[in-house]
């Protein structure tokens, strides 16, 4: 049996073909078993109307508590997730707006075997700053964030389905990495989900998972970025 | 048309010594991409950008009265006033400046005061940082508008160099000295770098120190 499925996939307009293993699990009349999935993959084009793009970019607006997690992928070091605290507080800038995040955020240290520094494993966020705007050439988000460590992470983004997503080389990191990140604020604004992947020679090497919270009302409008 | 062929000669003449002048050129005296930059070459100069953001960039850091000229080399300069807060991000070199500076020219009549110009700097924010990656400085600002630009950067002894625009048709230069109590700002604009904006960034006080590094916040 052939079963068609069409998705949603981000960044592919080719068919792909799936061939699931047989499942182990006897057939019933409620159960059939497929011997191939057929996937459509449809690519969905970047938001590029600057009114969605700032509309999304006020809901990055407040002050939030982070949760979550942070898994650290390496040989010798224990996989268990690490838990996250800390917080943001992001103003609007300027008229589009812009938006300018201060945050703080903290998981318990992880090293190698031998005490080494591996990716992921200390928290760089304590304190970073991060600036997101319109780009108005691209129509798309521009960000930067800047580290404790003055290290610069930045690029461009594009709206895709509500979130904003981002592929780009690893900072700091040796070998052939890319960080994916994805940033969906829920269309109430009362949660921003973060997700951070780190990958290496296509194997994770670690990821973060991160519930933003906001706290207090959601920003209206935007707000004058104000004299310092 | 007697009087404009001697011209069309010489211009001819000169095309065509150029032209042999092109051909007879040796294909080895033409320069060649540059050999690439080997891993010792790459963390030498990584150290070396590392080095001067970390010597810089904290001298940004404090809070400043700006005072300075929007167009003093054209007709009518305006004054241009304002704040600059610029802060530190943890430990590191990392700086965040925002300047809220405005100019323009109050006219009165008729007892209404009307403001000419607009300024660009109120607000707008600069974040720099160091890319290990490509070995460079970044800066990302955010203008009046909320619009974001990446503008390349550059560190030249005590001057660190922002420019919007593929050709440098906006470069922010900022002067600052080690111990000083000011720092020199200068917008320059096209190929011919004409000053847009010249501005005095003083600390409130002489004796006051730049902030402890310890916290953006």
């Amino acid at each position: 049996m052939i079963r068609r499925i069409g998705i949603n996939a981000i960044g592919s307009g080719l068919i792909m073909l799936a061939l699931l293993p047989a499942p182990a699990l006897p057939a019933s009349p409620s159960t059939q078993q497929l011997d191939e999935v057929l996937v459509n993959g449809r690519r969905v084009k970047p938001n590029r109307d600057p009114q969605q793009i700032v509309n999304w970019l006020k809901l990055l607006v407040g002050q939030f508590r982070y949760t979550g997690f942070v898994e650290v992928k390496a040989e010798g070091v224990p996989s268990a997730p690490r838990q996250v605290r800390g917080k943001a507080d992001c103003i609007a800038f300027g008229l589009a707006p812009g938006v300018i995040c201060r945050i703080d955020v903290n998981w318990p240290e992880v090293h190698g075997p031998n005490g080494e520094e591996v990716p992921g494993g200390i928290s760089s966020l304590t304190p970073a700053m991060v600036q997101y705007g319109l780009d108005a050439d691209r129509l798309a988000i521009r960000y930067m964030q800047v580290d404790n460590k003055g290290m610069a992470d930045r690029g461009h983004a594009y709206l895709v389905s509500d979130s904003l997503v981002t592929t780009a080389p690893c900072m700091g990191i040796e070998g052939n990495c890319q960080r994916i990140s994805r940033i969906t604020p829920q269309v109430d604004g009362r949660i921003v989900e973060m997700q951070v992947d780190f990958v290496r020679d296509s194997e994770p090497i670690a990821s973060y998972r991160f519930v933003l919270r906001r706290v207090g009302a959601v920003a209206e409008g935007a707000i004058s970025g104000g004299e310092p | 048309m007697k009087r404009a062929l001697p011209g069309l000669i010489a211009l001819l003449s000169v095309t065509t010594l150029l032209l042999s002048v092109t051909a007879d050129a040796d294909p080895r005296d033409i320069a060649g991409p540059p050999e690439p930059a080997t891993p010792e070459m790459i963390e030498a100069r990584r150290l070396q950008q590392a080095a001067d953001i970390a010597t810089l960039l904290p001298r940004l850091v404090g809070k400043f009265d700006v005072e300075g000229v929007f167009g003093p080399e054209s007709p009518r300069p305006m004054t241009a006033t304002g704040k600059a807060d610029c802060v530190a991000i943890g430990a590191g070199p990392g700086v965040q400046c925002v300047f809220h500076v405005v100019w323009g020219m109050e006219l009165q009549g008729q007892g209404v005061n009307v403001r000419m110009g607009s300024s660009f700097l109120a607000p707008a924010a600069y974040l720099f940082g160091f890319d290990p990656n490509e070995v460079v400085v970044r800066t990302m600002q955010l203008d009046t508008s909320g619009v974001a630009e990446d503008m390349p950067t550059t560190i030249n002894g005590d001057t660190l160099s922002w420019c919007k625009g593929d050709m440098g048709d906006f470069c922010y230069k900022a002067y600052a000295p080690p111990e000083a109590d000011s720092i020199q700002v200068t917008l320059y604009v096209g190929v011919s770098k004409v000053q847009m904006l010249n501005l005095r960034m003083q600390r409130p006080t002489k004796s006051a120190p730049p902030p402890p590094r310890t916290s953006a916040d």
